[in-house]
């Protein structure tokens, strides 16, 4: 069973795969796509495209040593035979210029010749007779070439003709006659040569002057010569080519065979190449004649008006040039062919090395495909297919123990999966046991499987359990597992084996059972003397029951692996069954819960109910609270406001009880005056006076005595002074007056110890009306003061929306409203320049207030009182920042968490309603700012934190 | 198929650059190079000490004058001087110089560089005097020449002691010359020329070769040839040989029965022109007989003009009347002419005989040069034809045939009785032919300019008359009388006037021949190839 292969496994593992599919698609659908992949065949490729590596490889190699050999000779003959072209082209143009030349010399040596002959000493005189002119030419005509020769007598009347050295036909019309122009020109002593057309040849024409030894001209000498088949013989012999040469009608005559009777037929030149060769250029043609290939050379003859008269042209044999050419195809065809041979015998041999091992190599992968994993290979020659090959069969070997373990574990996991199910999916002990037996029936091969369960016994002892077969499976004969009734019957009989387990709640596993001495008889009557196993259902620290596995005879002894997967159905089993016990307990249990809970939940909603009231109480109470500290504070502050006004009170109503009696002395000063006939500028000093005097600050009594004695020893030294000095310069010093303006009153008064009193009198009184005035209108400035900051404290108008403030405002204005109760308190400005802030400005008053009176009392509780508080602001990144300082006790360091939570204070009871710092708090974080305390003892600062930026903080 | 074959590898190698095709089939030389075959080597190189031909036609592409000739003309227009002045009474002219002409050597050309020219030629106490007698030639030309001054860094003013027409050109061959050459290489200026032409001298091997390289300093429009050779070729064959091969481009001096061969060879040209020169056969007046006039105008009708022309010059000339040639300025058909008429001349020559001013028994010497010149390009088979002519008229002649050198030579030394030579007018002016040839100054002995002697002071004072007015027409007028006198006295019989033949190639373009006998090298340049 452990060495079957996956393919004896498969039917199990598709029947699982298929019930589970019946079940729950999702969950299994791992099996169902694995078990076929395993299955899959190779696919075969598509066959018009198969071609073997063999064959690949012998292309390549061939054409790898085929190609650039092949472009090489190629180039290499093509350089050869085109410069072999070029040359034989080259050799044509070069023979044709020294045709060209053999030519026109020819023409020149026939001028030279002509003009020779004339001056020959006796032609002149043998002009005259004609056997002297036959005589001359039987002694020059050796000297000549072919020619026609012609003498005319100075009328231009032809007097000799003769041939040299030809046939006669050449030269039948290449004379001149009558009226030509060379005997026209001749007469005039003109001499010269020239190339004429005569019908299609080209006649060379030589004409001179007969002259006597005076230049007298005696007669007129023309040789003429054509320019034929048998000229261009005479010039082939001094050209390595054959001569061409005919009339402008392009057809030429050649030298290809020699033989002046054997002339060769003509070759016609093409029009276009005929046109350009008359034009003077130089026409170079492949021509093709019957007995070969020539490249032929032309050009243009022209007379003296270089008018073309006739072609003349050099034609080169192409013969050795295509034999060498077609030698050299021919070596190029074998060479290639020889190439191409060797190629492929070596390409063979080498793919035939480098194809058997890949063949072999490919067959054992299609072996392996197959499932074949016993294949191995074989291949000598310790190359890298060799290493090759060595890899392929270790990498089979290994994918053959894999392929065990995976089927061996491919079944356990079925297995498991199944109990797992089961056990997971039922509820009822009795179903369990039958699911459970069935998976094991189902994966094992077995002779007998029961399922002994212990009935629970509520007191009993594990001794005292009774052991009930739940379910059992048997194998009836050779056929199928069945569910027969005589399984539980058999199972029975184990049952000295499973109390056994029961009890030693230990596995049991016996080799043989047949032939065990204590469990033998057991076995056999259960007919499962085969290998057999005991399990015990462990839950919980208790036996639940006992799983029974008895194989068939034949069967090997269950291994580990089989001993691991049955001890967890094993574990699998209990928990099924313990679940399946605890199931009924729970639902019981369930119900009881839920009535409960009905009857809790009744409660709560009660309680509810009472805590949202209590709650919406609570939230009055501090609304309440938070009033009672506004109102706290304000009372505070009116306290203080009301001593401030107090004060200017008292000083107006004192300032009214004087007022009345100085009234009345003024009165009776006016009088005084009139009686005594005081002039007018006395009235004027004293009003001038007054008020200067009423503003000076009192003089002190040494002051006031020093000056009183300079403004007596001033009066004194006056004319008519005042009698009694001493006590006028008292009073005036009292009053404030300088030795100066006190003599200028006097003087003004005129002397009179009665004039003098009296002006000083009315003059005291005056200067205490204007004091009194004076100190009236401090005072009700100083209430005014106070009003206008109560004001701006409580924000009588009470916008409701920021505005951007002076933070230094508020706070001066704080300090002012607190200013009675800081008396004795030194306090400390130390304002940086801040930027004007959006804010609540009743609300933040409210803080300094609150901040400013903290500081205010920690310093009152100090021994002695005064202290000092500081106020600091500046400007920290985008925040202004607002610190107020005391040099206090301090806050206690247990209490310093707590300060801002409501109702909590330091102070005496009454004093404080503990809200304060919490609502200053609030406040400020309204305003999106922070609030924060240090405190040690010997000082204390709040810090307040503000963004420049006014961010709405919460509500 | 094999030919599709063969293409294939043809395309294949023309692709892969194998340059196994050339373009072209004729292997030519560098084609930015000219070379021209001359007949004999330059004798130097400093135009204002050389009178030869080849050293002339050389000179005049190195040097330029104040002015110059316009191309295929004989008028006059502006060269290193763009502007000029003539004083009123004809003595003072005043050159502005052209901006911007430096000479080949880098130096600028101003007033300095002008008045050293004429200074070195025309002044025995400048340091760099020509005290030999290669200069004589322009000082004589320029002997009226009183002063040259400077006014300015572009203008010089030539003060002339007579009004003097032909000084214009003169001046037009006149070279003007690098001072600071000159005074670096001294005598050796000979073989160092440095001048402002469009082609600068690059080498000279003497006996073989001369080259001239264009001058990428030059002011006028650059020349299409990058370099000239001058390469002797003694034999004219020879040159023909060169020619047809392709191996020399272009050769004055071919020979007139190779004329035919050239005119109908399709590779080459013949390039013709008429000419400012004559040929004459001169009669030593200081030697009897020929101080007589009719032994002088006997052998005038003795000769007949026409076979000459037709069979020395293979037609390449003209029948000469006078010194002057048909269509050049001052040119005058003489009252007086000379047909061919041997009777007329046997009869003048015993009427001479009996007057016992001629003996028909003695042999004259006829001196005659070999080498062939333009005016006289068979000098041997026209010296050969007037020792007929005068045979047939009963005067004995001997001849004495000899390279060039030597001709002048023994004129220099008066011995010739006749003598055959010609003169190629160097300004285009009658002046030049006319008093050069006729004028009393220049029959001295030593001089081979007025070889016949010949000294008429009417003659004398017509030439000089001449050369005052400015306006053509009074000295047309003045020409035609001295054409005519010269004509009556006879001091020499003028033969011909020859036409320029230059044998080129026929891929050369522009060949445009100056009556002064010279290719305008800078107008050459090769035909397209086709």
């Amino acid at each position: 069973m452990t060495k079957g292969s996956i393919a004896e496994h498969r039917p199990r593992a598709a029947e699982g795969a298929r019930r589970a599919d019946r079940r729950g698609a999702r969950r299994t659908g791992w099996l169902r796509r694995s078990i076929p992949m395993a299955t899959l065949p190779v696919r075969p490729a598509p066959p018009q495209l198969r071609l073997k590596l063999r064959t690949k490889l012998v292309a390549a190699m061939a054409s790898a040593a085929l190609v650039p050999a092949v472009i090489v000779a190629l180039l290499a003959t093509g350089v050869i035979l085109s410069s072999l072209e070029t040359g034989l082209r080259e050799d044509a143009d070069r023979q044709l210029t020294v045709g060209l030349n053999l030519i026109l010399r020819s023409v020149e040596r026939l001028g030279d010749a002509t003009a020779q002959l004339a001056e020959s000493g006796d032609l002149a005189a043998a002009l005259t007779s004609r056997p002297a002119l036959d005589a001359w030419f039987g002694r020059e005509q050796a000297h000549l070439t072919s020619a026609r020769l012609q003498l005319l007598d100075p009328a231009g009347q032809v007097r000799y003709d003769r041939v040299v050295g030809g046939a006669e036909w050449r030269f039948r019309d290449a004379g001149v006659g009558p009226g030509d122009p060379a005997i026209a020109a001749g007469q005039v002593w003109g001499r010269g040569v020239s190339l004429i057309a005569v019908g299609d040849r080209v006649i060379v024409r030589a004409v001179t002057p007969i002259v006597d030894a005076g230049l007298a001209l005696r007669g007129v000498l023309v040789l003429s010569m054509p320019l034929d088949g048998d000229f261009a013989d005479a010039i082939k012999g001094a050209l390595s080519a054959d001569v061409l040469l005919g009339g402008a009608s392009g057809t030429l005559e050649t030298t290809f065979r020699g033989g002046p009777r054997d002339r060769p037929q003509p070759i016609r030149l093409a029009a276009g190449d005929r046109a350009t060769a008359l034009r003077g250029q130089r026409v170079i043609r492949n021509v093709d004649v019957d007995d070969g290939q020539y490249l032929i050379a032309v050009t243009a003859l022209l007379d003296r008006r270089d008018h073309p008269v006739g072609l003349a042209g050099v034609a080169i044999d192409r013969g050795p040039l295509a034999a060498t050419k077609r030698l050299a195809v021919r070596s190029l065809f074998a060479g290639g062919l020889a190439a191409l041979a060797f190629a492929l015998v070596l390409a063979l041999f080498w793919s035939r090395r480098l194809g058997a091992p890949i063949a072999e190599l490919h067959r054992g992968a299609i072996a392996v495909s197959h499932g074949d994993l016993d294949h191995r290979i074989d291949i000598p020659g310790g190359d890298e297919l060799t290493d090759l090959a060595t890899a392929f069969n270790q990498m089979t070997s290994t994918l053959q123990d894999n392929q065990a373990r995976l089927a061996a574990r491919m079944r356990e996991i079925v297995a498991l999966h199944d109990a797992g199910r089961a056990v997971s999916s039922v509820i009822d002990v009795e179903e369990v046991s039958r699911k459970i037996v069935d998976a094991v029936a189902r994966t094992f091969d077995i002779q007998l499987t029961a399922l002994w369960l212990v009935d629970p016994s509520p007191a009993g002892t594990a001794r005292d359990a009774q052991l009930r077969v739940t379910a059992a499976r048997a194998r009836r004969g050779d056929a199928a597992v069945s569910d027969t009734a005589e399984a539980p019957a058999a199972a029975e009989a184990l049952r000295p084996i499973a109390e056994e387990v029961h009890a030693s709640r230990r596995a049991l596993r016996l080799g043989s059972a047949g032939d065990d001495p204590r469990f033998g008889d057991a076995a056999n009557r259960a007919g499962a003397p085969g290998p057999l196993v005991a399990l015990p259902l462990d839950r919980q620290a208790r036996v639940v029951g006992v799983l029974v596995v008895g194989r068939t005879e034949s069967a090997h002894e269950p291994s580990d692996a089989d001993l691991n997967l049955l001890t967890t159905f094993a574990d699998q089993a209990g928990a099924a069954v313990d679940n399946a016990l605890l199931y009924s307990e729970v639902r019981e249990a369930r119900e009881q819960l839920e009535r409960k809970v009905e009857l809790r939940t009744t409660e709560l909603t009660q309680t509810n109910h009472e805590l949202a009231r209590a709650l919406a109480d609570l939230r009055e109470t501090q609304a309440q609270l938070v009033l009672s500290e506004r109102m706290a504070g304000l009372g505070l502050l009116v306290a203080g406001v009301a001593h401030e006004i107090n004060s200017p009170t008292a000083a107006i109503r004192g300032s009214i009880d004087g007022l009345t009696g100085a009234v009345a002395r003024l009165s009776r000063h006016g009088a005084a005056f009139a009686a005594r006939a005081m002039p007018a500028a006395a009235g004027d000093v004293i009003e001038a006076l007054a008020p200067v005097l009423a503003e000076r600050a009192l003089p002190t009594g040494v002051a006031a005595r020093k000056t009183a004695r300079e403004i007596a020893a001033a009066l004194e030294a006056l004319p008519g002074g005042p009698a009694d000095a001493q006590t006028v310069a008292s009073e005036l010093a009292d009053l404030g007056a300088t030795p100066d303006e006190a003599v200028g009153l006097i003087d003004a008064v005129g002397g009179g110890g009665e004039r003098v009193t009296a002006v000083v009198a009315a003059l005291t009184d005056q200067v205490y009306l204007h004091r009194t005035a004076s100190t009236v209108r401090h005072a009700v400035a100083s209430i005014q003061r106070l009003v206008g900051a109560l004001k701006r404290y409580s924000h009588l108008d009470h916008q409701a929306v920021r505005t951007e403030a002076d933070l230094h405002e508020g706070l001066e204005t704080t300090l002012a409203l607190l200013h009675h109760a800081l008396r004795d308190i030194v306090v400390e400005r130390r304002f940086g320049t801040l930027p004007r802030v959006p804010v609540y400005v009743d609300e933040l008053n409210q803080v300094w207030t609150n901040l400013i009176q903290n500081a205010q009392q920690a310093l009152a509780s100090r021994p002695g009182g005064g202290g000092r508080i500081s106020i600091d602001t500046t400007v920290e990144g985008s925040w202004v920042v607002v610190r107020v300082t005391d040099n206090g006790p301090g806050v206690p360091a247990e209490a310093l968490p707590r300060i801002f939570e409501p109702f909590f204070t330091t102070k005496p009871k009454g004093e404080g309603t503990g809200l304060g710092l919490g609502i200053a708090r609030q406040i400020v974080q309204k305003h999106g700012g922070v609030m924060r305390c240090e405190s040690e003892p010997g000082g204390t600062m709040f810090e307040v934190r503000l963004p420049i930026a006014g961010t709405e903080g919460p509500r | 198929m094999q030919r599709a074959a063969l293409s294939c590898v043809v395309v294949l190698a023309t692709a892969l650059g194998c340059d196994a095709l050339p373009r072209s089939l004729h292997h030519r030389r560098d084609p930015r190079a000219l070379v021209v075959a001359q007949a004999a080597d330059v004798t130097g190189l400093d135009l204002a000490r050389v009178l030869d031909n080849e050293s002339v036609e050389v000179g005049q592409i190195v040097f330029e004058g104040l002015v110059r000739w316009r191309p295929e003309t004989i008028d006059i227009e502006p060269g290193l001087a763009i502007a000029w002045q003539v004083s009123a009474d004809g003595l003072h002219w005043v050159f502005t110089l052209r901006p911007g002409v430096v000479f080949h050597d880098g130096t600028p050309l101003d007033a300095a560089a002008v008045v050293f020219s004429f200074e070195r030629v025309l002044d025995p106490h400048h340091p760099s005097y020509l005290a030999g007698d290669d200069a004589q030639y322009w000082r004589g030309l320029l002997k009226d020449i009183v002063r040259v001054t400077a006014l300015g860094p572009t203008l010089v003013e030539i003060d002339v002691a007579r009004p003097y027409a032909p000084l214009l050109g003169e001046l037009a061959a006149f070279p003007i010359v690098s001072p600071a050459a000159v005074r670096r290489w001294g005598d050796d200026f000979m073989r160092h020329p440095v001048g402002t032409g469009a082609f600068a001298f690059e080498a000279w091997d003497p006996g073989d070769e001369v080259v001239v390289a264009r001058f990428a300093g030059y002011w006028g429009p650059p020349p299409p040839l990058e370099r000239i050779v001058f390469r002797v070729v003694i034999d004219a064959r020879q040159r023909l040989v060169d020619l047809q091969s392709g191996s020399v481009d272009l050769a004055a001096g071919i020979l007139p029965d190779e004329q035919a061969f050239v005119e109908l060879h399709p590779d080459l040209a013949l390039h013709h022109a008429a000419s400012n020169d004559i040929s004459y056969l001169a009669f030593n007046l200081t030697h009897p007989p020929f101080d007589d006039i009719r032994v002088r105008r006997a052998i005038s009708h003795a000769i007949n003009k026409v076979p000459i022309v037709k069979l020395a010059y293979q037609g390449r000339a003209s029948a000469a009347d006078s010194a002057l040639s048909p269509g050049q300025l001052g040119y005058h058909l003489p009252a007086t002419r000379y047909a061919y008429d041997p009777a007329r001349a046997r009869q003048l020559l015993a009427e001479a005989a009996a007057a016992g001013a001629f003996d028909p028994a003695r042999t004259y010497r006829l001196y005659a040069p070999t080498t062939p010149r333009a005016y006289l390009p068979a000098p041997e088979r026209v010296a050969h034809y007037l020792e007929a002519a005068l045979a047939q008229v009963g005067v004995r002649i001997e001849l004495i045939l000899q390279p060039l050198p030597g001709h002048l030579a023994a004129i220099r030394r008066s011995e010739h009785d006749l003598a055959l030579f010609g003169w190629i007018g160097d300004t285009g002016d009658p002046d030049n032919v006319l008093y050069v040839l006729l004028h009393s100054d220049n029959a001295v002995p030593g001089s081979t300019h007025n070889i016949a002697f010949y000294k008429n002071p009417e003659v004398d004072r017509l030439l000089v008359a001449a050369q005052a007015p400015i306006d053509p027409a009074s000295r047309d007028r003045l020409y035609a009388q001295v054409q005519d006198r010269v004509a009556e006295d006879a001091p020499w019989v003028p033969i011909a006037h020859s036409e320029v033949v230059i044998a080129a190639r026929a891929e050369l373009d522009h060949v445009v021949v100056s009556p002064l006998g010279h290719p305008l090298y800078t107008l050459i340049r090769r035909k397209e190839p086709r």
